[in-house]
């Protein structure tokens, strides 16, 4: 099947500076992608570059089988983005302006009210776009993006600013979208969101690709059993390196995280005792994908 | 195109500042030619003068028809000038400002059809401005034309004039919009293109002093022949001509010097090119970020 999006080896330069650099990535059709950096890692600027507003310095990007710099109409005619904070004209309406983006790509103006309902905008529709909350902003941009029933949907921090139940409304929809076969590209620093909603990440760093797989795959590697042991962890952690089945041992806040398999939890209790170390907790541990991205953003 | 320039058209008739330009500029038309028709009616008798009677002559042909309809150009060329800049300052720069491209062009993304879309609704909107002062410079000659005893005539040739002069008075305005959205690319700001296209104007009064290049003859008075505003005087001054005025009566200009029309149309013709081509360059080369 045809990738939605297919970035090979995007590199933006400013200057001497290198915001990103050889970001490959492939989001499959029907996926909900999660794309994750810290601040100034390149997220947006890799968007720009897949929505055709920033020339990559080399590279290419594909979206939905046309190349972005040769075809840009072709390629973005299917791709409904919000990028950022949300950039609408003050004076308008909030209706006015989706009037705007509908005219301008072609779309009827029937679908504007559809879109507004959509997000539940609907009542301050006619209200001035400068009198919006963030909230509204965000959910005015979601719906500029849905107007012409994209197949593709780039959002960049759709719930930012909005109250936990305005988040978890965007989080069903956008659950809804993936469900009508659409594929998301969700760009969030909410790693929680993430991991709730995508099924596969990519996490970028200084302009990197340093991680990118299946959410459950990532986490997986992260698996294993938490051990608090009342004193000396070097110790600890130096017996536990000795047994077969560990294939890794490190300190995680105090305790030691064990990557060996959950069965094992009372082998790795008889081992210390053994030696004299008594053991205060033992637990399985699942790591979140926020454990995930901290580690892999403080490592690499 | 079409679905552009409908988007375009949506975004400049709901902003206030364009009815209120258009408002500024009917109220001075209209104090022009009121404060025209009194200085006509006071001095106009009392003057005995020879040397002042052409101007006194030419004043007169001012309040009464066709000679408005000259004036009506003629304040859409000059003053209208300035508010023609405003307006595509504003219509591009504000899309900096408040980061509007990446939202339209995220849609849309053919960046050289934006920009001849937005030129295209400018110029629309100056068609309107143009018609409602045509309209309101005839509602004031007839009103004022009633208290005089006459208001002058209008022949059908007048009238055939007035799509010529129409289409004469948007060409000269076309290189003041087009520097204007031009530099407002360049600076990729309002504030850039509007005080780039307003020191344009001030310059092109500025470039008067050059007359002087035209003593100098030669490759100087080429020169000058080719600057923007001794080609456009030359189009302004068809329009006056078009309805019976002649400006030469009450202006130190050697109007006599200036440029033929067909020369005129030839050079604002490259001017126009030039800054639309650089405009298109610049826009489709640069990246687009969020607001300004």
């Amino acid at each position: 099947m045809q990738a939605a999006i297919l970035a090979e080896e995007l590199t933006k330069r400013f200057g001497k500076h290198t915001a990103v650099d050889g970001v490959s990535l492939t989001v499959r059709q029907g996926e909900v992608f999660g794309f994750l950096g810290p601040n100034g890692a390149g997220k947006t600027t890799t968007i720009g570059m897949l929505l055709g507003l920033v020339r990559p310095s080399s590279g290419r990007a594909v979206v939905l089988g046309h190349d972005v710099a040769r075809e840009p109409e072709a390629a973005l005619r299917g791709v409904g983005a919000m990028i950022e904070a949300p950039a609408f004209y003050p004076y308008l309406s909030g209706r006015d302006n989706l009037r705007v983006l509908a005219r301008s790509g072609g779309v009827a103006e029937k679908r504007v009210d559809e879109v507004l309902r959509l997000v539940e905008l609907g009542g301050s529709a006619r209200e001035r776009f400068r009198t919006y909350s963030q909230g509204m902003r965000q959910r005015l941009a979601i719906a500029a993006a849905l107007l012409h029933e994209p197949q593709l949907i780039i959002l960049d921090e759709p719930t930012n600013g909005l109250d936990p139940a305005g988040q978890q409304e965007i989080r069903s929809l956008i659950r809804s979208l993936a469900r009508e076969g659409r594929t998301i590209f969700l760009s969030s620093h909410m790693l929680h969101e993430v991991e709730q909603l995508c099924e596969r990440v990519a996490i970028l760093k200084q302009g990197r690709v340093i991680a990118e797989g299946r959410v459950d795959e990532l986490l997986r590697r992260g698996r294993g059993v938490l051990v608090r042991v009342g004193a000396d962890l070097a110790r600890a952690a130096e017996v536990l390196r000795e047994a077969p089945w560990v294939s890794g041992v490190e300190e995680r806040d105090g305790a030691l995280l064990v990557r060996a398999p959950v069965e094992r939890a009372a082998d790795i209790n008889a081992l210390l005792t053994a030696r004299s170390l008594p053991v205060a907790e033992i637990r399985a541990y699942e790591e979140r994908l926020e454990d995930f991205f901290l580690e892999v953003t403080r490592s690499s | 195109m079409w679905n552009l320039i409908r988007a375009e058209w949506l975004k400049l008739t709901r902003r206030p500042i364009v009815w209120i330009l258009l408002a500024v500029f009917l109220g001075l038309l209209a104090v022009q030619i009121l404060t025209q028709f009194a200085l006509v009616s006071l001095i106009g008798e009392r003057v005995s003068s020879p040397a002042l009677e052409s101007q006194i002559e030419e004043w007169r042909r001012r309040t009464v028809f066709p000679g408005l309809f000259g004036v009506v150009f003629n304040h859409l060329n000059g003053l209208g000038g300035i508010f023609a800049v405003v307006l595509a300052a504003a219509a591009m720069g504000s899309e900096y400002s408040w980061g509007t491209l990446r939202t339209q062009l995220a849609r849309q993304p053919s960046r050289g059809r934006l920009l001849v879309a937005k030129l295209v609704t400018l110029l629309a909107l100056l068609v309107v401005a143009a018609l409602l002062a045509l309209a309101l410079g005839s509602l004031l000659g007839g009103m004022l034309g009633g208290l005089r005893g006459s208001a002058g005539t209008v022949t059908q040739a007048d009238l055939l004039q007035l799509p010529l002069a129409l289409l004469r008075a948007l060409y000269v305005l076309l290189p003041y919009v087009l520097l204007t959205l031009c530099l407002t690319v360049l600076g990729r700001s309002l504030l850039v293109g509007l005080a780039g296209g307003l020191l344009y104007l001030v310059f092109e009064v500025g470039l008067g002093a050059l007359a002087l290049f035209q003593v100098l003859g030669g490759v100087w008075q080429l020169i000058y022949s080719l600057t923007p505003g001794q080609n456009i005087n030359t189009l302004a001054l068809m329009n006056s001509h078009a309805f019976g005025l002649s400006p030469e009566n009450v202006t130190t200009m050697d109007l006599s010097t200036l440029p033929s029309p067909l020369q005129a149309t030839l050079v604002i013709a490259v001017y126009c090119a030039l800054f639309l081509a650089t405009a298109l360059y610049e826009l489709r080369r640069r990246d687009v970020f969020g607001p300004s």
